[in-house]
């Protein structure tokens, strides 16, 4: 069922017939584990992704794939992407580097700004970027994706890349910055650091859990007292083009189904943190590219629906068959579009829009 | 496993023809909401990102999101729906921050306010009214791809969002592109102020 060539501005015929048996479920068949497990406290073991993919054979498999994804929220351990034979622990091998920034805002970046520099070069590159982008649009329309809707009722088959609010901190000093006086920095840089109002110190308010400061592509979580008792790489600080992937930090692989249904082509190996699906270099490790930005929200079926779709949010090319109705709701989220008891607010069917 | 498989979809590739064909029926919001059709704003054949960067009333946003590296995703599958500072927004929000957030120090930055401004799914004009008149007067709720909500109400005629602490205004005309939608607003929706 993968056969099928898109072409821009070709509706596809429909189908109606019922399902070809091939394909249960799009498990997440790169995903064997994951990585960033140091990061977790007691992590420890394999995850298992359980499916994989045979791309271009048309047969996929991969019933437990969505196990790959969850077990990556609890377990630590190693983990491979499909197109990187490196686990997450050896990715950082001779990167060390990596994290260095704090203390100078500069630092954090390494060779990460080469090619955008600042705001004018931002007009600059414009014609090259869209140039480039002309060229990804291409290339993804013409992958080979079935987008056709498929009804699922097994909660199982359902693969997710799950948000969860604790991930991301990484405790303790990153490389190059030993503890110190009970932290990673001398007391009084720390309350310093603590003292700093910028106007966008609420950008990142969601992180509850202490105080919270930006400094050189990270997030410095700080105790009362001025120390420094963790950090957050952020997206467009440390994890940034031509950077490493930071040590310990925790990440799921994204599994076929993200891969198709986002259109990302093979050249990268993906991963997923803290809602956002980066492009690496398979070979290298480094970061290339931010490709996707997930929500993570929890829909699973026969659960409540996640607070915050209080707005029908159908993608255009699905209105005509998931329409509200008085005895059902229909809401997009993360690839797939859910049907939804307007009384109960239970979930009752999951819709993925690709096979 | 239970899988029952459906029926017809349009490709990807049929999202404008799609939608300038009217495939957009409308919805209702919630059960109760009435089904009537009110014309869609027409899509075109440009992702949000052409059509951000297109939008002569954007231009700040727009070299934003390019400092923030979001080309792939303004320009990918998506959908997504952007709620997009104009530049008079940006003007009031300070020159000085809105040419930080350009440039390479203060990416991070951009990108928090850019997530801050994209809610899952495509989410037209008419489908916000619509949830507000089933609403019958509260608030609706959208999460976005950061990890706060905007919350929408009338005021009038118009339609006003908040998040934390932030507020703007409904301003000027959708545009709905092939991979979600744009609304103009005017101020940005995060707040500014130094934490305490």
């Amino acid at each position: 069922m993968r056969s099928m060539y898109l072409a821009l501005g070709a509706a596809v015929a429909a189908l109606a017939s019922p399902v070809l048996a091939q394909g249960h479920g799009h498990g997440g068949g790169g995903g064997q584990g994951h990585g960033g497990g140091q990061a977790q406290a007691g992590g420890g073991g394999h995850g298992r992704g359980g499916g994989h993919s045979e791309r271009g054979g048309g047969a996929r498999h991969g019933g437990q794939g969505s196990q790959g994804a969850a077990q990556a929220e609890r377990g630590g351990g190693h983990g491979r992407d499909r197109t990187s034979s490196a686990g997450h622990g050896n990715a950082d091998r001779g990167h060390g580097n990596s994290d260095r920034g704090h203390g100078n805002s500069d630092r954090g970046h390494g060779n990460a700004d080469r090619g955008h520099g600042n705001a004018d070069r931002v007009h600059a590159d414009r014609g090259h970027i869209d140039n480039r982008h002309a060229q990804q649009l291409a290339d993804r329309s013409n992958r080979r994706v079935d987008r056709r809707a498929v009804v699922v009722t097994d909660r199982g088959s359902i693969v997710r890349l799950r948000y969860d609010p604790g991930r991301g901190l990484i405790q303790g000093c990153p490389p190059g910055l030993a503890r110190k006086h009970n932290g990673c920095l001398p007391p009084g840089q720390a309350r310093r650091l603590a003292a700093q109002h910028n106007w966008y110190d609420r950008y990142w308010s969601y992180r509850r859990d202490g105080i919270y400061r930006y400094d050189g592509g990270y997030l410095w979580r700080l105790r009362s007292n001025g120390v420094v008792s963790g950090f957050v790489p952020l997206a467009g600080g440390a994890l940034w083009a031509g950077n490493p992937w930071p040590a310990r930090y925790a990440y799921d692989p994204v599994p076929d189904y993200y891969r198709d249904y986002f259109g990302y082509r093979d050249r990268y190996s993906y991963r997923y943190a803290d809602g956002v699906i980066y492009g690496l270099d398979p070979q290298t490790q480094t970061i290339r590219t931010i490709s996707g930005l997930v929500t993570g929200d929890n829909w699973g079926i026969g659960s409540r629906m996640p607070a915050g779709y209080d707005v029908y949010n159908v993608p255009y090319a699905y209105r005509d068959s998931y329409r509200d109705t008085p005895s059902s709701l229909y809401r997009y989220s993360d690839g797939y579009v859910y049907q939804v008891d307007p009384t109960t607010q239970l979930i009752q069917t999951a819709i993925q829009l690709i096979t | 496993m239970a899988l029952i498989r459906l029926v017809l979809m349009a490709s990807i590739a049929a999202l404008p023809l799609a939608a300038c064909g009217g495939a957009d029926k409308g919805n209702t919001g919630t059960a109760n909401a009435s089904n009537e059709a009110a014309a869609a704003a027409p899509a075109s054949n440009q992702t949000l990102a052409a059509a951000l960067h297109d939008d002569g009333d954007l231009d700040t946003l727009d070299d934003v999101a390019r400092n923030a590296g979001l080309e792939d995703v303004l320009g990918g599958v998506g959908p997504y729906t952007l709620f997009a500072p104009n530049d008079a927004a940006f003007t009031a929000f300070g020159e000085d921050r809105a040419n930080a957030l350009k440039g390479a120090a203060m990416r991070p930055q951009a990108i928090a306010l850019l997530r801050s401004h994209i809610v899952p799914g495509m989410i037209t004009r008419r489908d916000l009214e619509a949830a507000l008149a089933n609403a019958n007067g509260r608030q609706v709720t959208m999460r976005t791809m950061g990890q706060g909500s905007l919350t929408f109400a009338r005021d009038g005629d118009a339609i006003v969002v908040t998040s934390e602490g932030a507020r703007a205004r409904l301003v000027g005309d959708e545009a709905v592109a092939t991979n979600g939608a744009i609304h103009p607003i005017d101020a940005p929706l995060i707040a500014t102020e130094p934490a305490a």
